[in-house]
C-alpha cells in the first residue's frame, strides 16, 4: 500500500467515527432528569388571579407540561399541534410561560388559542434549574408519581406526538 | 493624536463588551465569594451557545445559572457540590473539561494519538527518502 494514502485513510476513518456519533438536533444529550421528580417550585397562576402553579397541581396524574413564551418564534410552530392534542382530550396539557410577562402571555394565548387547562408564569427563570431547561419551547411528560418520563428540548413534531408521546401517555395511564 | 485616542477608546469599549454579560447582573457583595463564582463561570459551558463559557454567554439560561451559582456560593456550597448540582440537571457536557472516564478517555487521548501517528508517518517518509 502506498504510504501517502495513510493520512487520507485516517481522515476518512475519523469522519466516519464522527458521523456515527452525531447527536440528534435539538438535544446535546438526553436529560439526566429523566425518571426523577423535579425540585419543587411555586409560581403565580396565569389562569386564576390569586391561584398558584406548582408540581402539586399535577401530582397523581399523567400530565404534559409545555414550556413556552410569547417572544418564542419556534413555539408558534408547535402551537397548532398542542391545540389539536388538547381538543382530542388524550392527555391533560399544562403550560408554563418562561421569562415572560403575564399580560404578554395572556394576549398571545388569546390570539392563538389556549391549549392549557391551567398555566403558570415564571417571569424570572426560577424553573430553569429545576427542570434543566436549555430554552423554549420544551415539553415534559410526567407520570403519576410526578417523575419526568419524557423531555423534548425542541418544538414538538407530529411524528413525535403520534409515535412517541401518545403511546407513552397510554402506558403511563395504565400504570 | 486625537485619532489615536479615539482608536484607544474604541478598543477599550469593544474588548470590554465581554464583561457586560456579568456587569448587568447583581454580583455578590462579598468580593471573595464573587471571585469564586466567576472562577466557576469560566469552568462551565453555556448549554445554549455551546462553545461559550457561562462567563461570556448572554443567554437567558446562562443568567439563570449564574444567579443559581452565586446563590449557592453565598450559601457556602463547595465547588464540587455546585458542579454536581449542575451535572445532575444537564449532564457532564456542562463542564468545560469533561471528566476522565471510560467514555471520555478516547476524547482526551485522541490528540496525542493523532500526533503520534503523524510523527510516525513523517519519520517513515523521511527514512525512505534517505
Amino acid at each position: 500500500m502506498k504510504l501517502y494514502l495513510a493520512p487520507l485513510l485516517a481522515l476518512l476513518l475519523l469522519c466516519l467515527a464522527l458521523a456515527i456519533n452525531l447527536p440528534q438536533p435539538g438535544a446535546i444529550a438526553p436529560s439526566p432528569l429523566l425518571g426523577t421528580v423535579p425540585e419543587n417550585f411555586l409560581l403565580p397562576s396565569l389562569s386564576h388571579p390569586q391561584g398558584k402553579f406548582s408540581p402539586e397541581i399535577w401530582k397523581g396524574k399523567v400530565t404534559l407540561l409545555n414550556v413556552f413564551a410569547s417572544w418564542c418564534e419556534s413555539c408558534i410552530a408547535e402551537h397548532a399541534l398542542l391545540m389539536d392534542l388538547a381538543k382530542s382530550g388524550q392527555v391533560e396539557i399544562l403550560g408554563l410561560g418562561w421569562r415572560d410577562k403575564p399580560e404578554k402571555l395572556r394576549d398571545w394565548l388569546k390570539v392563538r388559542g389556549n391549549p392549557y387547562r391551567q398555566a403558570g408564569v415564571d417571569e424570572h427563570g426560577k424553573t430553569t434549574m429545576a427542570l434543566g431547561l436549555s430554552g423554549v419551547p420544551e415539553t415534559f411528560v410526567f407520570d403519576k408519581q410526578g417523575r419526568i418520563a419524557y423531555n423534548a428540548k425542541a418544538p414538538l413534531t407530529e411524528d413525535e406526538v403520534n409515535n412517541v408521546i401518545l403511546p407513552l401517555v397510554e402506558r403511563l395511564h395504565a400504570q | 493624536m486625537r485619532s489615536k485616542l479615539l482608536c484607544l477608546a474604541a478598543m477599550v469599549v469593544l474588548t470590554s463588551s465581554f464583561a457586560f454579560a456579568l456587569t448587568l447582573e447583581e454580583p455578590l457583595r462579598d468580593a471573595a465569594q464573587e471571585a469564586r463564582a466567576r472562577a466557576l463561570f469560566h469552568e462551565l459551558r453555556c448549554v445554549v451557545c455551546q462553545s461559550e463559557t457561562l462567563a461570556d454567554s448572554p443567554a437567558d439560561v446562562a443568567r439563570d445559572m449564574r444567579r443559581e451559582i452565586r446563590s449557592q456560593v453565598a450559601a457556602g456550597k463547595t465547588e464540587q457540590e455546585i458542579k454536581s448540582y449542575l451535572t445532575s440537571r444537564y449532564g457532564d457536557v456542562i463542564l468545560m473539561r469533561p471528566p476522565l472516564s471510560a467514555d471520555t478517555v478516547l476524547l482526551w487521548l485522541s490528540p496525542l494519538l493523532i500526533l503520534a501517528l503523524a510523527l510516525a508517518l513523517t519519520w517513515k517518509y523521511f527514512r525512505r527518502k534517505a
